[in-house]
């Protein structure tokens, strides 16, 4: 273990309590491989450990902004949790879907994954037995650390479509774990708004995939304090897809971390990935695209695309793309930008009578329209259109 | 499948064409590195005293430092103190060629670039460097009369101490990272380039690099001032003897280019990459940074990278005056069991700076190949620009390509863009060229040629010859 992270591990080490097995083999992974410090270059834009060290308070618990209007009003099944722990009395749960707390199970090596492995309460699991419309989960997070896990098994041809929304109560932090395995021919679809108010987040989404399963993660971020988001896929099979589509529409102080991998590891799978950012006033974005293409791999696709545009000389983009190939035949590409509004663009709109701030909301709503076209779940695409529209106008 | 084995075998199985060693009788300093070396060779070349006080501050510096680990290559650690850092031939200063040990001139007609020729045909003035230490300075007089200086670094530093102490370190301080300390502690020699004010340099600049005795480090030592108003075109070219040990390259380049001034450095750097079971080769660990220092100015890097083992370079551009421009163009060709880790940054600082990035890698056999880039935009730097774009070529299914693109951006009116692509030469592109009665063989070359021609393209006339000459013998008939 490395000295400097020691303050944040002991201050967990006094509310650490070994249930199983698995808790406390990940606990000595974690002493071993200690948390990200500076000198860890998946970490390098985040300082997540220094600032947890400062601002992790365990005792806080706090009113929560969660109420009956934060749902959404239509069919499908609506599961609460708060604190990680699955709130029957408040979720609607229709027939097909079964929903069961688990003990956990052994989940992924990195040092925040390991931290959710040892301190989540429980392990939710969601599957279906037939097609289910889709599924809602709402995270009620009011205390000073949580860790909610969940797990989500698609089996053989099934198709499920997940929202998901958070409430974090201010100062907490929320360490998520949420996994996927999808069986030959799954299509599971996830998106996530986040909207955080001054709170640390750490999100983890790792999937897993067989023969001929599409997974698509769909992330849109608001605002937060601090949002890292780790996104694994690994394409463990031939003919599978992965899509990951995002949208960062930041401003005041909010720093967004998304940190993506995509693995091919059999031949004849496809992968796509759209990441498109809009930075104002002093917020910081940070977006690694990792394709890893295996030896066995061949015959992979595999894209990636990275926009910015900058509002403000505060703001701060930190982008790094990269590609690690091994295999020959292959069709790999990855492109990033960044830049402001085009002056010329502008010009033609208002040329024509449009406001100059009509006319910029314009062309950012258009530039971020492609991240939520893949949106499959309508009343999700309506909310984030309206979020986009408030927040450029 | 077979005919591509065959090709793929026939490829390589190509000895180093360049591989043999002559018999110099070097004046050697004892393997090891202390104090005591660094005051051995600081003696040797009659320095003064603040150039000694400035290499035991690097070498303070280094002892405090490690070794970085963060590039994407493997080697077994070096022991540095089995290096010998001092090593000249006996005879190393001539008037006039006559003078050259007639054996150093065989060598250098082995390599097709006998100083005769050049000076009769090319106009291409040759500062030879063999061993560390300036042998044969051409067309020094020509230079001299425009005022240019170019000689060995030495010499600068007996005759225009003045010159090489206000630069020395400005572009790379000696504590910059852990080669650039070693080597500032323990250069040898090197060459320097001074053009003044308004002068149009007349011929390209250019100087051999060998390496010749065998466990000797190669320290080089580069630096470049343009003045005012000022163009220079620089070349350097390498080619080493065959070596079974690995042998330590820790060379710095440093760029310092004033107000509307342009510098252009060209490299074929072909040194022994080791045998097809990856024995052996040269360790290229290269500092290499230029400083747009005025407004107006302009750094252009051109390499084409075909030897080596392992390769850890980074010709990096400070966009420091207003309106200045820094440009990298980039050819790395590994095979066997060759590793590189090349790339560029791009720190844009001042107002109005443009950059643009050609990266073409081409990987084959059990090669690694990387491009890490940063590019970076400060805070003030208004109407910033760059274009990135980083191709990667793969032959056969045990190699690989990386890239790691770093961009940071921290002003709104900053355009940036990077791309990059990863493929291998399509069986259509191989089958078109077959029809029109081209064969296999060609059809790569052509290919390959083709694929890298943006950055050949940039290189001075008298380099583009021998850099399409090195990457048809090292990559002709690889894989279809």
């Amino acid at each position: 273990m490395i000295k400097e992270q020691s303050i944040l591990l002991d201050k967990l080490k006094e509310v650490f309590d070994p249930q199983s097995g698995i808790r406390q083999e990940a606990w000595k992974m974690l002493l071993d491989i200690g948390l990200p410090t500076k000198k860890s270059e998946a970490y390098k834009y985040t300082q997540i450990t220094n600032i947890l060290e400062k601002k992790l308070n365990l005792g806080l618990s706090e009113e929560n902004a969660f109420n009956k209007t934060s749902q959404y009003e239509t069919a499908g099944s609506h599961l609460v949790i708060r604190n990680g722990v699955v709130s029957k009395e408040d979720s609607k749960i229709e027939d097909g879907v079964v929903i069961e707390s688990k003990e956990v199970t052994e989940g992924k090596h990195d040092p925040f994954s390991l931290l959710n492995t040892v301190f989540s309460p429980e392990e939710i699991s969601i599957r279906v037995e037939k097609p289910s419309s889709p599924i809602f989960i709402y995270h009620i997070n009011s205390i000073g650390f949580s860790n909610p896990r969940i797990r989500v098994s698609a089996g053989k041809n099934q198709e499920i479509d997940l929202v998901e929304k958070s409430f974090n109560s201010e100062g907490t932090f929320t360490n998520s774990y949420t996994s996927f395995d999808l069986d030959v021919n799954a299509k599971v679809s996830y998106s996530k708004i986040q909207t955080y108010d001054d709170c640390f987040v750490h999100e983890t989404i790792f999937a897993q995939q067989k023969r001929d399963s599409r997974f698509t993660s769909n992330i849109f971020t608001f605002s937060g304090t601090l949002v890292r988001n780790n996104i694994t896929i690994n394409l463990d099979d031939e003919n599978c897809e992965g899509h990951m589509n995002g949208l960062y529409l930041l401003d005041s102080k909010s720093h967004v971390d998304n940190n993506t991998s995509v693995d091919h590891i059999k031949p004849n799978s496809y992968s796509n990935e759209l990441y498109k950012g809009i930075l104002d006033e002093k917020s910081t974005g940070v977006f690694n695209g990792k394709i890893y293409v295996r030896p066995d791999a061949q015959k992979t696709n595999a894209f990636q695309s990275n926009n910015n545009i900058l509002l403000s000389d505060d703001a701060t983009i930190h982008t790094k793309p990269q590609l690690e190939i091994w295999a020959d035949d292959v069709k790999c590409s990855h492109g990033c930008t960044s830049g402001q509004l085009d002056e010329d663009a502008i010009f033609y709109l208002r040329s024509r009578g449009i406001s100059e701030k009509n006319a910029k909301a314009m062309i950012l709503t258009a530039f971020a329209s492609e991240a939520i076209s893949q949106v499959p779940v309508q009343e999700l695409k309506d909310e984030l259109e309206s979020l986009i529209t408030q927040k450029l106008l | 499948m077979s005919a591509d084995e065959e090709i793929l075998e026939q490829f390589t199985s190509k000895e180093y064409e360049h591989g043999w060693s002559v018999d110099l009788d070097a004046d050697e300093a004892p393997p090891g590195l202390n104090e005591d070396i660094i005051r051995f060779i600081s003696a040797k070349k009659n320095e003064p005293d603040w150039l000694l006080e400035w290499r035991l501050e690097a070498f303070r510096k280094w002892k405090s430092m490690t070794e970085p680990k963060w590039s994407n290559v493997k080697y077994p650690s070096i022991d540095y103190q089995s290096i010998k850092y001092y090593s000249a031939p006996k005879q190393n200063k001539a008037q006039s060629l006559d003078d050259v040990d007639p054996e150093l001139l065989r060598t250098f007609e082995r390599l097709g670039i006998s100083l005769q020729e050049q000076k009769r045909l090319t106009g291409v003035a040759v500062d030879a460097v063999i061993d560390s230490v300036s042998v044969a300075t051409t067309f020094k007089e020509k230079l001299s009369e425009l005022g240019v200086i170019f000689c060995s670094f030495s010499e600068a530093v007996q005759e225009h101490p003045e010159l090489v102490k206000k630069y020395l370190g400005s572009v790379v301080p000696v504590g910059d990272n852990y080669f650039a300390a070693l080597n500032s502690a323990v250069f040898s020699d090197g060459s320097f380039c001074y053009i003044p004010k308004g002068v149009r340099c007349p011929m390209e600049l250019s100087t051999y690099f060998r390496i010749n005795a065998a466990n000797t480090g190669q320290f080089e030592r580069t630096l470049i001032v343009a003045d005012e108003d000022s163009y220079v075109s620089y070349l350097e070219g390498c080619t080493a003897p065959m070596r079974d040990e690995n042998q330590l390259h820790a060379a710095v380049v440093e760029i310092y280019a004033a107000k509307n001034s342009e510098v252009k450095y060209s490299t074929v750097q072909n040194w022994y990459p080791g045998d097809k079971e990856g024995k052996g080769g040269i360790y290229n660990f290269v500092t290499k940074r230029g400083i747009c220092a005025g407004d107006h100015s302009k750094i252009s890097w051109t390499q084409v990278e075909t030897g080596s083992a392992v390769t850890w370079k980074y010709p990096s551009c400070i966009l420091k005056g207003d309106h200045s421009v820094g440009e990298f163009y980039s050819v790395a060709v590994t095979n066997n069991y060759q590793q590189a880790d090349t790339g560029t940054k791009m720190i844009h600082i001042g107002k109005n700076t443009k950059s643009r990035i050609v990266s073409k890698g081409i990987s084959a056999g059990n090669s690694q190949n990387s491009y890490r880039g940063q590019v970076q935009v400060m805070k003030r730097a208004d109407g910033a620009r760059n274009f990135s774009q980083c191709d990667s070529l793969l032959m056969g299914d045990k190699c690989g390509a990386h890239t790691f693109p770093y961009i940071d951006i921290n002003n709104k009116s900053a355009q940036v863009e990077h791309e990059a692509t990863t493929s291998k030469i399509g069986e259509d592109q191989i089958f078109y060229c077959q029809q029109r009665g081209i064969d296999e063989e060609s059809a790569v070359a052509l290919i390959v040629n083709g694929f890298a021609k943006e950055v050949m393209n940039k290189l001075p006339m008298e380099f583009a010859v021998e850099a399409q000459k090195l990457l048809a013998l090292t990559l002709e008939g690889s894989v279809g």
